[in-house]
């Protein structure tokens, strides 16, 4: 989207986190504890421990770690922005950190993301709210390695449902597997 | 206006114009823990309290103060101000106040405290809270009750605060809820 249109997408609805404890140093970000939640518009995240960096202009980082941290993106009905479908978007992994100026994602630590049925794996994804945009990068360092195990990104597509199956018709035909190079 | 001027060595200095004997009616009359009567009841009192250095540690005033033989004391319409010295002052408000025997150096507000502070970054915010211990010597607030703390830019709730005020440093206890408002 034009840089325009992108302003005009971002969400700004007021955030809220909740927690079990939050502690707060002169000069240092905010770090809540335990059970952690964080929502802002149809954004959720939830993790173990968030460390919030809030800038003058009231953007914020919020990085979120846990075994494993969350994200759930819900998603929208037909008469999305776009006009079409957008499915809902899930993530887990070691660490989330979420940049409200720029509104992405950043997906890393045996990173595994759904859009609706897909599935993409891989040690770092980038994910962007607005656009719902998923970008994503193997592990570095593996090349040559003897085993791509991994290394590679792995993306699995569920092809849609046939047009006019019957229910316990033919098995769809088996997912198509796409692994691409770092 | 009456001036009651602790320093923090022993001797309790009393500048006073008038102070009122025993047999008033004092707020400590009916439920006060010590059935003895107060040394002191004051009206419309200022409470200043000063460190070993000479460095005012806490200044409050009160309608009605009872200091008792034990250097406890039970305020009423308690205004509080703390932190003057080093960071920006936190002022806090209750109907009640109370100073435990001996420990002059904490005050217990009490009966619903209306209060101003700041967050650690600098931002004013308002906080309420039913009751709201301030440590003049360890310089913290702390309260182990609901407390709700209002700025422009954000609102929180939580169960149990703590501030401590030379590092600006605050810790919100339990069932911590955040509301960021975007700018």
């Amino acid at each position: 989207a034009a840089k325009g249109e992108r302003e005009q997408l971002r969400p700004t609805s007021p955030v809220k986190i909740n927690a079990d404890r939050a502690e707060w140093q002169k000069g240092g970000s905010m770090v809540y504890t335990g059970n952690v939640r964080l929502e802002s518009g149809d954004l959720k995240l939830s993790g173990d421990r968030l460390n919030l960096t809030q800038f003058d202009n009231g953007e914020f980082e919020a990085k979120v770690d846990g075994k494993p941290a969350k994200l759930d993106h819900a998603g929208l009905a037909a008469a999305g922005t776009r006009g079409d479908e957008r499915p809902p978007v899930t993530a887990r992994a070691s660490t989330l950190t979420y940049d409200s100026r720029n509104d992405i994602v950043e997906v890393a630590g045996d990173a595994l993301l759904t859009r609706g049925t897909d599935e993409i794996r891989g040690q770092n994804i980038r994910y962007d709210v607005t656009e719902r945009r998923i970008e994503a990068q193997g592990k570095e360092g593996c090349e040559g390695a003897s085993t791509k195990a991994g290394c590679q990104v792995e993306i699995v597509i569920q092809p849609p449902p046939r047009k006019g199956k019957t229910e316990g018709g033919a098995a769809a035909p088996s997912p198509g597997k796409a692994a691409s190079n770092p | 206006m009456n001036r009651l001027v602790v320093p923090g060595i022993a001797v309790l200095l009393l500048a006073l114009a008038f102070f009122g004997f025993r047999g008033e009616d004092s707020p400590s009359e009916g439920n006060a823990t010590t059935s003895e009567q107060p040394r002191y009841v004051l009206r419309g009192a200022e409470w200043s309290s000063f460190n070993e250095n000479g460095v005012l540690e806490f200044q409050g005033s009160a309608t009605n103060i009872d200091y008792f033989d034990d250097e406890s004391a039970r305020l009423r319409t308690f205004a509080l101000s703390v932190f003057g010295a080093k960071g920006a002052p936190w002022t806090a408000t209750a109907p009640e106040g109370y100073s435990p025997p001996g420990q002059r150096e904490r005050l217990q507000l009490l009966g619903g405290v209306e209060g101003k502070g700041r967050w650690p970054d600098g931002e004013e915010m308002v906080f309420s809270t039913p009751q709201l211990w301030v440590d003049t010597k360890a310089e913290t607030i702390t309260t182990d009750e609901k407390v709700d703390l209002k700025s422009k830019s954000r609102t929180a709730s939580a169960r149990g605060l703590k501030v401590t005020g030379p590092k600006q440093e605050m810790s919100l206890l339990h069932e911590v809820e955040m509301h960021y408002v975007p700018r």
